[in-house]
């Protein structure tokens, strides 16, 4: 046997070695083994030398993913005991009937060169039932990088040297998500129309959707920044788990590739090949973030795949608008008016401000501080505070009235307190007319409170706590 | 038929060795590792000689009976590929300790003997008494 390099120990550092599997063998002698010692680590050992006393094994500590990069054929035999991560390996001497001989410990640097395979020692047996469960963690990550796109931010200037900005890392990222989101929310409606009512398909949209929005599957940060984004079709189900499931993933990456990233944004063909694919109400989903981000002169992007399916734009992507005006046409005048008419409807914001104050001189701050809410149909508390004034008589009030404030979408109010029974509605431009209301019937509530004290006491007793 | 190695069977004292083979279907293309020239003496040995002859570790003490049978046989590939595949996994002082220098080929059926059923294209062979394989088979490619 070969002279080693190393310093003798006693035996080896691993605790109760327990065979995993033996991956390579010759003509029955197990040759390459996969071992756990005693708190999991991942142990391996190669049959490098024998004579007629014995043979000796190299051992060494590995990591998942060097196992699992070595059984899916990424890194060869070689390279796995040549590169090995952990600092030091182990030679082992058994005599011919294994019993322990000798040991020694030395570092991959020292192994001998009659020791390693050749280069091309790449295993090509696949992933086994065995490590597709060991190593299942590893799998899916891998699984999740081969279908990923590969999104390249890079910074248009030299300010902050190469290095890319992160708010503009984000709006990148949120767009390309809102693009895979919108690709799937056409998939499932085009999968499920005909067979589910109109509320199911986008109540299964909308879950679908939300699972399968990208997921970073690796980043890679240097001069620019690489965003690894998978869908996450391994793992989809939905709670329904029926054949709709695999109609909508089948393919989906593959086709979000070629359909939206492999496409040459400068070309009127490629345009006119996507309209006529998509309506115009899809191709706004799937296609308008992407037009953002292209006139966004913050960063400059690029798009690749591992698989090389994604070729138009690897060198980075370029528009033009003629590209865009055919894949998402100006929306016509009732368009308009019904998105107007849409957004009049969700904004309605509603402000805590004291009485007389004047809106219009508002700071940004003030509105933020005295927000309420901005929702579609919501309710609060608003408060008649200090005094009320009718017809020149002035009730003074020993604590604000706390009455509901309701809003509905068609900016409809009601201002009302349930316990005194008072209350008013109308249009949300008619506000303090609503509030005066209001007021005017506490007021007449505190001149007539003896007859009230008479027919209701409660209610007298309630007022009362006002005044 | 009588099997050429039958004494190391005797030797090791197994029962009911070998089991789970059947004669070859129809000619069947195998490939096997060879020193040159094919009729050099330790060419198609079964393992237990070739352990004999090359201190190669295989431990007789601890295995079952069915693995001493195994090795009573002769190794054997379906392919060139599937055999240099195995033999490149292999570390380069390992190789020259068996110091086989060739890839051999040759057809064998029924009237050379026993093989097993194959594992990831690799099976064992148990050579009838009359067999003569240095004649079926030649060296095709030093390794």
């Amino acid at each position: 046997m070969l002279k080693i390099d190393g310093i003798d120990i006693k035996d080896l550092p691993f605790e109760e070695l327990q065979i995993q599997q033996e991956i390579v063998e010759f003509d029955g002698i197990p040759v390459f083994v996969h071992y756990t010692d005693k708190t999991n680590n991942d142990i391996v050992s190669y049959l490098v030398d024998f004579d007629a006393n014995g043979h000796r094994r190299l051992f060494g500590k590995i990591n998942k993913q060097e196992l699992f990069d070595y059984l899916i054929g990424i890194k060869s035999l070689r390279t796995l005991f040549s590169e090995i991560s952990s600092d030091f390996i182990f030679f082992v001497d058994y005599d011919k009937s294994e019993n322990f001989v000798s040991a020694k410990l030395s570092s991959k640097y020292l192994i001998p060169e009659k020791y390693l395979p050749v280069e091309e020692s790449h295993n090509d047996d696949g992933l086994s039932d065995f490590y597709l469960d060991y190593l299942k963690q590893n799998y899916y990550d891998y699984v999740m990088k081969l279908n990923s796109f590969i999104v390249k931010v890079e910074s248009p200037d030299q300010v902050h040297g190469k290095t890319v900005g992160a708010r503009e890392t984000a709006i990148v990222l949120n767009h390309y998500s809102t693009s895979v989101e919108g690709y799937i929310d056409t998939k499932v409606t085009n999968v499920l129309r005909g067979d589910f009512i109109e509320s199911r398909i986008k109540r299964r949209a909308s879950k679908t959707k939300n699972f399968l929005s990208p997921r970073i599957a690796d980043a890679r940060p240097g001069n620019s920044i690489e965003l690894w984004l998978a869908i996450d079709t391994p793992v989809f189900k939905n709670a329904e788990a029926d054949k709709y499931d695999e109609k909508i993933k089948e393919g989906l990456i593959d086709d979000y590739k070629r359909d939206v990233l492999d496409v040459d944004y400068t070309s009127e063909e490629d345009a006119k090949i996507i309209a006529e694919k998509y309506t115009p109400e899809e191709r706004k989903k799937i296609f308008e973030p992407i037009y953002r981000l292209l006139e966004n002169n913050d960063f400059k992007i690029s798009i690749y795949d591992t698989k090389n399916t994604i070729q138009k734009n690897k060198q980075g992507l370029k528009s033009n608008d003629k590209f865009w005006k055919t894949l998402l046409p100006p929306p016509s005048i009732e368009e308009l008016q019904q998105e107007q008419e849409k957004k009049h409807r969700i904004v309605t914001v509603v402000l805590n401000l004291e009485e007389g104050q004047n809106i219009t001189k508002l700071t940004k701050k003030s509105l933020q501080e005295t927000l309420l809410f901005t929702q579609e149909g919501a309710e609060t508390v608003y408060q008649i505070k200090d005094s009320i004034i009718v017809n020149g008589k002035e009730i003074v009030l020993k604590k604000p009235i706390k009455c509901v404030l309701v809003i509905d979408v068609n900016n409809y109010l009601q201002l009302y307190n349930e316990r005194l029974g008072i209350g008013s509605d109308g249009h949300g431009d008619k506000f303090n007319e609503i509030v005066e209301s209001v007021k005017t019937q506490f007021f007449d509530l505190v001149e007539n409170l003896k007859e009230i004290e008479e027919k209701d006491y409660p209610r007298a007793q309630e007022i009362k706590q006002y005044i | 038929m009588t099997l050429k190695y039958q004494s190391e069977i005797d030797d090791l004292k197994l029962q009911n060795c070998p089991s789970n083979v059947s004669p070859p279907n129809g000619n069947i293309e195998a490939y096997r590792f060879s020193f040159d020239p094919i009729e050099h003496p330790d060419n198609f040995l079964p393992n237990v000689k070739i352990d004999r002859i090359k201190s190669a570790p295989f431990n007789y003490d601890n295995c079952t009976p069915e693995e001493k049978c195994l090795r009573c046989a002769s190794s054997f590939y379906l392919s060139e590929e599937s055999a240099l595949k195995k033999w490149k996994k292999l570390p380069v002082k390992f190789k020259e300790n068996y110091g086989y220098t060739h890839l051999a080929y040759g057809t064998i059926n029924k009237e050379d003997g026993l093989m097993s059923s194959p594992e990831k294209e690799h099976f064992s062979f148990y050579q009838n008494e009359k067999s003569e394989l240095e004649q079926k088979f030649k060296n095709i490619r030093p390794l």
